[in-house]
């Protein structure tokens, strides 16, 4: 081997060239992109691809919240997540966060639940009454005149509202709903 | 060994093929290309007048029926027929300095008769006010079609309550 041809060599000291210019893809590069078996580094990333469509897909739903009717509890833009396993074991208790559907999960509501079916409810300047006494709502932080004559809710209706009573009462959505169309519950919200 | 997963894998090109063409040509493709140029007419990035702004509207002209009824809830009113369906998405094109309307997760039902078709979806719009300020509106509606002639034009449109006002005229007294 001539002298000229050892100084090209990798790792030749006297070398012009750098050596990942002499060698295109050095053996060490292509372990830490492939693995040193490069099927079961497929395979697990195959894996991986799956687990996070199933897990965020349906799971644990990334939720964007756009809008005011939360504050302060969910600020407009805060990123929150969907727990669809929630209510599989024991039905939504009042004060859970949930998220409601639409035509589907790709775009949803986000709402307290504040009354349980059968209760009567009421609201009175902006407070709530169940059944006849005012609820403790320690997450409402804003009160406006809203006003709402007592209603009995059906046997399978729950009351979903957001925790902004400040804002105008025709700009906000409440209202009751069945269990159907609750997806889960918010979880990691900021305290 | 080879042999059958070769004609196995053939079979399953094929059906794959079949399954894509069928659906290519299909009612449903048809319905929700309807949906994609209804939203296409109705939005855009900046106050359309003019000849931009009649050639998206012509373009809606074409996928309404022309006794369509469109409630799409509170606050607006119910809007009936073609005529009022285009003036109401002229003023939205001339009035909003930026307007972007999307239809997602829809679905698509077409009756046996291959001549009506109900599509459940949320509409979900964008808004951009003369300040600035930017707003969403999503609300779940209820579209029907018919097939006439061939094409299929939107016969009505019917936004659906998420939420029931506890009470019919509760909200509507404190406004």
């Amino acid at each position: 081997v001539s002298d000229e041809r050892r100084r090209l060599e990798i790792g030749h000291p006297s070398a012009r060239l750098p050596a990942f210019l002499v060698t295109p893809t050095p053996p060490l590069a292509r372990r830490l992109i492939f693995g040193t078996r490069p099927a079961w580094t497929a395979i697990r990333v195959a894996t991986t691809v799956v687990a996070a469509y199933v897990v965020f897909g349906y799971l644990l739903i990334p939720v964007r919240g756009a809008g005011h009717s939360m504050t302060p509890t969910l600020a407009d833009g805060e990123l929150v997540f969907v727990n669809t396993l929630a209510y599989i074991r024991h039905p939504p208790v009042r004060g859970d966060i949930v998220a409601l559907r639409l035509a589907g999960t790709r775009i949803v509501y986000v709402k307290r639940i504040v009354g349980m079916p059968g209760e009567r409810v009421a609201i009175e300047n902006g407070t709530l009454f169940i059944n006849g006494g005012a609820l403790d709502e320690p997450y409402v932080k804003y009160r406006g005149s809203w006003n709402v004559p007592e209603v009995t809710l059906g046997a399978d209706r729950y009351l979903f509202i957001g925790d902004n009573r400040a804002m105008s009462i025709r700009q906000h959505d409440f209202g009751t709903a069945r269990l159907e169309r609750v997806v889960g519950r918010i979880v990691w919200l900021r305290e | 060994v080879n042999r059958l997963a070769r004609i196995a894998i053939a079979l399953l090109l094929a059906a794959a093929i079949a399954g894509g063409y069928r659906w290519w040509k299909g009612p449903e493709r048809q319905i929700r290309r309807v949906l994609i140029d209804v939203a296409r007419a109705v939005s855009h990035e900046a106050p359309q007048q003019g000849l931009a702004g009649v050639a998206a509207l012509a373009a809606l002209q074409d996928q309404l029926a022309e006794d369509v009824v469109i409630e799409p809830g509170q606050p607006f009113g119910p809007i009936e027929g073609r005529d009022a369906a285009m003036m109401a998405a002229a003023k939205i094109r001339s009035g909003t300095p930026a307007f972007n309307l999307e239809f997602v997760d829809t679905k698509v039902s077409v009756a046996a008769d291959g001549v009506n078709a109900t599509v459940d979806t949320t509409l979900k719009a964008g808004l951009q006010d003369r300040a600035g300020q930017s707003s969403l509106d999503a609300r779940e509606l209820l579209v029907v079609l018919l097939n006439r002639n061939g094409r299929w034009v939107i016969r009505s449109v019917r936004a659906v309550n998420v939420l029931e006002p506890i009470t019919a005229g509760t909200r509507s007294q404190d406004w």
